[in-house]
């Protein structure tokens, strides 16, 4: 869990440039990442899939989901 | 005084149209988002060998063969630019000098997607200072070489594009009646490129990203609908004029939603707000100039229509400008 969450925490405010200094933990909401939208939310499944190789269902990214629902989904496909 | 008159205008913008369908590097089922989020369908994609200063020249021939204007009578060319050829020198001098344009000045300006309306305010200014009888403004971009091509909240949103204008000193009723500019600072991080500067060299970046084009999209929307509106109403209030007076309003081509929120909160039907971010997506600074060219060529403009631009993008920068045709 840790060290996919690491990556993720890495690569969050990458993508969200608002999100540099928010705290990502594995009860975080996608909704609750500064600018999250649907068009941002295209951009972490691009990442999560391209650093992960998995395929990310598009309803896993619906915003009510959390970073560690996330997570579980990737190390149960990985 | 005399006036900065609108003498021609020219366009120019690459062949190669794709359609959001054609982003097949994003996934499937989010291409649906880019029409629904912004009214883009498509946008032209410069060829690998060409570069912004390649669309400057072609929207300039055009601007002046429309009329027949000598090149070698060109006292300057200005041109607007935030996706510059390099770093140094400016982009016009290339341009000055495929153009053959010897006898005049060049230099850039940037202030990214408002450079339209900064660019048509400093040409009026150097026009009406006596000092320069004509001056060739352009504004040129291309963006699909500095988008990151992997981002979605950027690289569908942009296309390559250029538009020229040829400005002369003039006697008539016609011209550059006035112009607002606006910035705020505070935010110059909102739509930016991180490095290549002086601010963060490339060898000191941390992430490939950091030598791309970046933008806070909510932050931008909120900025763009609030100052779009208010410096129409700015521009008019301080050249005496009324909304019921203009005959077309060019605002920059960033967002369908942009500029349906702006005339409606002018009260101001949105027929009379020129569109063509559907077939080229944003263009950025060239924007305004490839609507008013295309606008004039297809005869919706006419000679005496009195005519808004405006604009707004990094900086945070904005402006307007009140033209006579």
């Amino acid at each position: 869990m840790s060290e996919v969450l690491a990556v993720i925490r890495e690569g969050i405010p990458e993508l969200f440039p608002g999100a540099i200094g928010f705290e990502i933990a594995t009860d975080t909401l996608l909704n609750d990442i500064p600018e999250w939208d649907s068009m941002t939310s295209v951009n972490f499944k691009v990442f999560l899939e391209e650093t992960f190789g998995v395929t990310i269902p598009d309803d896993l990214l619906e915003g009510g989901s959390t970073i560690g629902e996330v997570i579980t989904f990737i190390r149960r496909v990985d | 005084m005399k006036n900065s008159v609108i003498f021609s205008t020219g366009s120019y913008l690459p062949e190669s149209a794709v359609s959001n369908a054609e982003l097949t590097h994003f996934p499937a089922s989010s291409l649906k988002l880019i029409a629904e989020k912004t009214g883009i369908l498509s946008r032209r994609i410069a060829p690998e060998e060409e570069c912004t200063s390649d669309l400057a020249i072609k929207a300039a021939r055009r601007c002046l063969q429309k009329v027949g204007f000598p090149v070698k009578q060109v006292q300057g060319i200005v041109l607007s630019t935030s996706s510059p050829d390099r770093m140094q020198p400016a982009t016009a001098t290339r341009v000055q000098h495929e153009l053959g344009a010897i006898n005049a000045f060049a230099f850039d300006i940037n202030s990214v997607c408002s450079g339209s309306t900064y660019g048509i305010c400093v040409v009026d200014a150097l026009i009406k200072s006596g000092q320069f009888a004509n001056i060739l403004f352009i504004a040129s971009e291309m963006y699909s070489k500095i988008l990151h091509k992997r981002d979605f909240c950027t690289f569908p949103l942009f296309g390559d594009g250029a538009g020229a204008i040829l400005f002369r000193a003039g006697n008539s009723n016609r011209g550059v009646y006035h112009s607002c500019l606006r910035t705020d600072g505070s935010n110059s991080g909102a739509i930016c490129v991180p490095a290549g500067g002086t601010m963060l060299p490339f060898e000191k970046m941390t992430s490939p990203r950091m030598a791309h084009f970046k933008m806070h999209g909510t932050a931008v929307f909120d900025f763009a609908t609030t100052k779009g509106t208010e410096v129409i109403l700015e521009l008019l209030g301080e050249a005496g004029m009324g909304l019921s007076e203009i005959d077309w309003f060019i605002t920059h081509q960033a967002n369908i939603n942009i500029i349906e929120t702006i005339a409606s909160r002018l009260n101001v039907s949105k027929e009379k707000f020129l569109v063509n971010l559907d077939k080229y997506g944003n263009t950025a600074s060239a924007s305004v100039l490839v609507a008013l060219d295309e606008a004039i060529s297809g005869n919706m403009i006419r000679e005496g229509d009195l005519v808004v631009t405006s604009a707004f993008g990094g900086g945070l920068s904005w402006g307007a400008n009140l033209i006579r045709i």
